[in-house]
């Protein structure tokens, strides 16, 4: 079943062109000319529920605009879009009773009080019943293992504590859908992984479909079971993670280390990367060599102390993604 | 949903915010204390300038030295409530700017409310409590006085979180619109305080209209201290008409937001 | 003395690059000339409405009083805001990045106030003569004649209140919350000098106040407009430059105990 379904989106932003100058800055005063930006052009997707899927793109690529249009704060130029059966911009009330979101800069809970105060008052604002509120929020306290400090002041939180806090904050109200906007922004290495953990434990638990955009790679491999690519407002991916390493996976690192200075000859599909001493970074195009070829032409190159082989990194293919012209 | 359930359920929040907002101002009890004080001592000058005045001349128009401490009083207490509850107002431009509105439009009340509700300003205590001194001080303060004296406030109170939401609300159509609003503040708050005898009537129509220091100050004293209570209608009128006048100003200019055309904003 | 020069320089280039600087800031120049020109009519008004039914007022004729009033506003409003400019650099923190620049930092902060005070007072002393000579009739241009020892007095008066804002603004490296303090020194300030002058008070007041440093910010300069006398200017002048070292001194000795206080601390 969709709980997401965008066809033929449309957005552009009017803006004022500023011309230098004293003389063009007066005219453009009394006579503003404009230009049309195409933040999104003409994408279409669907998510089915329980989804985990990663939305992801470089800065300006039209992720923020997309999120916004998809939960009811922008309306778009054109296109169908449907989230939970409903039109987010005409049923927003109606929607964000079932959907929850975190965003990374920007923080739903009070600074000067616990979290705990922040929790009743969204339960006010999603009108849950005393009862339910407190067994909800009782389970979420020790899923999320914030009891510690759930009664301290959030400004004096670490940003650790306060994201699990927004995350908990996120879903007392159930929410169907989860959007998350760079939620590990800036954590440590432990922290994150609790996050991930999190997150995915909750879309096992209650079915939430996560709506994820980030800039952490590991996120996305970590949590994400899709991924929809865009940029430049065009849906440039959309795929599953598996087929998408599968895919770009005709590149394979080699990591070589001889006992002796080597020269290499030039092998049809052997690119050297780096090379310092007697250790090479080489990159092998599978799709001109094959593996085994390979490694027996490395090996008969001269007498081999130490070699790994790394399949290239999700990050690598991404940032190819990024860089690919229109 | 009924407009009834919608209504009362606003009027819960409300109460929670207030809660919320008052625990948050006495987590800095000191300078909640220091504020307070500041503020009543910041308008008791006006009482030494405005008593050496009377001191030296007769009545100013209709406006006695009661009538003008009765007009401190009602605009200090309700620019006082203004901002312990809706505290908002007087910052709802930056939070527009800085794309705050967001967190309000996410959740499913009304933003304009929520967002003016969610922030108190502890300094107004100050004016607030100020203006229940002055009376307890210079009028008998009868029950009914008291009961009169809160009505005239919240209605001032109304005008004060209205006027101020609404020239906040231009940073919609205008990218940053600090300045005048901080004009319409500053311009509001002076017409306030002083007898509107002492103008011309080619200005006194402002008073009633774009500056409505009329529905704040004047009218209110002319129903306290002369007893022409037939003008409560025309408070309740008032401040139906500027709610009004909020509302669609501000939704005008979320329609504008919604748009993604917003002038200087970060999207 | 090359040196010197290049000191100077240095301040110079503070000045006027912070003039120069972005539109929202120019708009806060134009605000406050607003303001002034507000409160100059409100008072105006009130003062015509009052000298209606008499031609004096505890020994003040009408235009010299209205005059008072715009001459004390012009010399205090050159330093308005600047109280909170400082705090706020205090407060987070931007404050210890001109610590690490080579320059004093008091004398960073003059220059770089130097430029808006003086557009503040031209552009005020404009504004002020035109609206009274619209609504008042010509200033008695006898002052003109002792023109020099006036302007002297004045900037001594701007220089006393800049410092000992200067003063209070640097007890944020103390305290928590000062705000209240400045609302204190600003309404002593405009009850012991702006709004009525003060020897309008019953003379065992006036006695008290009279050698108060607000007296000399406000009272004793603009007398001197209205009616010069080498008696007045030279002991004027004598009290203001008293207050003048005092000011400084006792700026420059919180600003050494700060800066280490807030060093201990950690900023």
């Amino acid at each position: 079943m969709n709980v997401i379904n965008v066809k033929g989106l449309n957005k552009t932003f009017k803006t004022r062109i500023k011309n230098d100058g004293e003389r063009n800055s007066f005219l453009n005063f009394i006579k503003p000319s404009y230009k049309n930006i195409t933040a999104v052009n003409n994408i279409s997707f669907e998510v089915e529920k329980g989804e985990l899927l990663a939305f992801i793109g470089p800065n300006g690529a039209g992720k923020s605009t997309t999120i916004k249009i998809l939960t009811g704060i922008m309306y778009p130029a054109s296109g169908k879009i449907s989230v939970l059966g409903l039109n987010p911009s005409a049923d927003r009330k109606k929607l964000s009773y079932r959907i929850g979101s975190v965003f990374g800069q920007k923080s739903q809970l009070w600074f000067h009080l616990p979290a705990y105060d922040s929790f009743k008052l969204l339960g006010t604002i999603y009108e849950i019943n005393d009862k339910l509120f407190k067994k909800r929020i009782d389970e979420l306290i020790e899923i999320f293992e914030i009891s510690d400090y759930i009664n301290t002041p959030v400004r004096k939180l670490s940003l650790g504590e306060r994201i699990r806090c927004e995350l908990c904050a996120s879903l007392i109200h159930k929410p169907e859908i989860l959007f998350l906007d760079e939620p590990t922004i800036g954590l440590d290495i432990v922290v994150k992984h609790k996050i991930r953990e999190l997150i995915i434990r909750q879309n096992k638990e209650d079915k939430t479909t996560v709506f994820l955009t980030s800039h952490d790679v590991d996120d996305i491999e970590k949590i994400c079971k899709r991924t929809i690519v865009i940029n430049h407002g065009n849906i440039v991916l959309d795929e599953s993670i598996k087929k998408m390493k599968y895919r770009y996976l005709n590149k394979k690192i080699i990591n070589i280390r001889y006992n002796d200075k080597i020269n290499i000859p030039c092998i049809e599909g052997i690119a050297k990367i780096k090379e310092k001493d007697y250790t090479l970074k080489l990159e092998v195009d599978t799709d001109k060599i094959a593996v085994n070829k390979a490694m027996e032409r490395l090996l008969n190159c001269g007498d081999i102390a130490d070699i790994t082989i790394e399949e290239k990194p999700l990050e690598e293919i991404i940032k190819a993604i990024y860089t690919m012209k229109k | 949903m009924s407009v009834f359930r919608e209504v009362k359920s606003h009027l819960v929040l409300l109460w929670k915010y207030f809660k919320f907002n008052l625990a948050a101002s006495m987590e800095y009890r000191a300078m909640f204390i220091t504020q307070v004080l500041g503020m009543a001592l910041n308008n008791s000058v006006f009482i030494i300038f405005w008593y050496m005045i009377f001191k030296n001349t007769g009545s100013i128009g209709n406006y006695g030295f009661k009538d003008i401490m009765f007009i401190w009083a009602v605009s200090s207490s309700a620019y006082g409530i203004a901002h312990i509850i809706f505290g908002n107002c007087a910052y709802l431009g930056d939070q527009i700017q800085k794309g705050e509105l967001d967190v309000y439009l996410l959740q499913p009340k009304n933003p304009l409310f929520s967002i003016l509700a969610s922030r108190t300003i502890i300094s107004a205590w100050g004016d607030f409590l100020y203006g229940y001194t002055i009376m307890l001080v210079f009028f008998s303060f009868s029950f009914f006085n008291i009961l009169l004296f809160s009505f005239l406030v919240v209605s001032g109170g109304v005008i004060f979180v209205t006027v101020f939401s609404i020239s906040e609300s231009l940073t919609f159509f205008m990218g940053s619109s600090r300045s005048i609003a901080q004009m319409i503040r500053e311009f509001l708050i002076s017409f306030s305080i002083y007898p509107e005898s002492i103008f011309g009537d080619k200005i006194r129509w402002l008073f009633y209209t774009l500056l409505p220091a009329g529905f704040i100050s004047f009218v209110p004293k002319e129903i306290f201290m002369n007893s022409c209570y037939i003008l409560i209608l025309l408070l309740l009128a008032a401040d139906v008409v500027f709610i009004f006048l909020n509302s669609l100003v501000f939704n005008m200019g979320l329609k504008r937001y919604e748009s993604g055309n917003l002038i200087g904003t970060r999207l | 003395m090359k040196k010197f020069f290049l000191k100077i320089k240095k301040y110079i280039s503070i000045l006027i690059v912070s003039f120069q600087s972005q539109a929202a800031y120019k708009t806060d120049l134009i605000a406050q000339n607003i303001f002034f020109a507000l409160i100059v009519f409100i008072f105006i008004n009130l003062w015509n409405k009052i000298y209606s039914t008499r031609t004096v007022f505890a020994g003040y004729k009408k235009e010299d009083i209205i005059w008072y009033f715009i001459i004390t506003e012009i010399i205090t409003l050159t330093t308005q805001r600047f109280f909170f400019q400082i705090s706020r650099q205090i407060k987070d923190g931007s404050f210890a990045y001109i610590l690490n620049k080579p320059y004093n930092y008091l004398l960073y902060i003059m220059s770089e106030n130097a430029g808006s005070m003086i557009y503040k007072f031209v552009s005020n002393s404009i504004i002020g003569i035109v609206i009274g000579y619209i609504f008042v009739g010509p200033l008695n241009l006898s002052f003109l004649i002792n023109l020099p020892q006036l302007i002297l007095c004045i900037t001594l008066g701007i220089l006393i209140h800049f410092f000992l804002q200067t003063f209070i603004a640097l007890s944020a490296m103390f305290l928590e919350d000062n705000t209240a303090f400045f609302w204190i020194y600003f309404k002593c300030i405009m009850i012991f000098g702006i709004l009525i002058p003060i020897d309008v008070f019953p003379s065992r007041i006036f006695n008290l106040i009279k050698y108060l440093p607000f007296a000399f910010i406000t009272y004793a300069p603009a007398k001197l407009f209205l009616n010069f006398s080498y008696d007045l200017f030279y002991e004027t002048l004598l009290f203001q430059i008293i207050y003048f070292a005092f000011a400084l001194m006792i700026s420059i000795f919180i600003f050494k105990k700060g800066v280490r206080h807030v060093s201990i601390q950690g900023g």
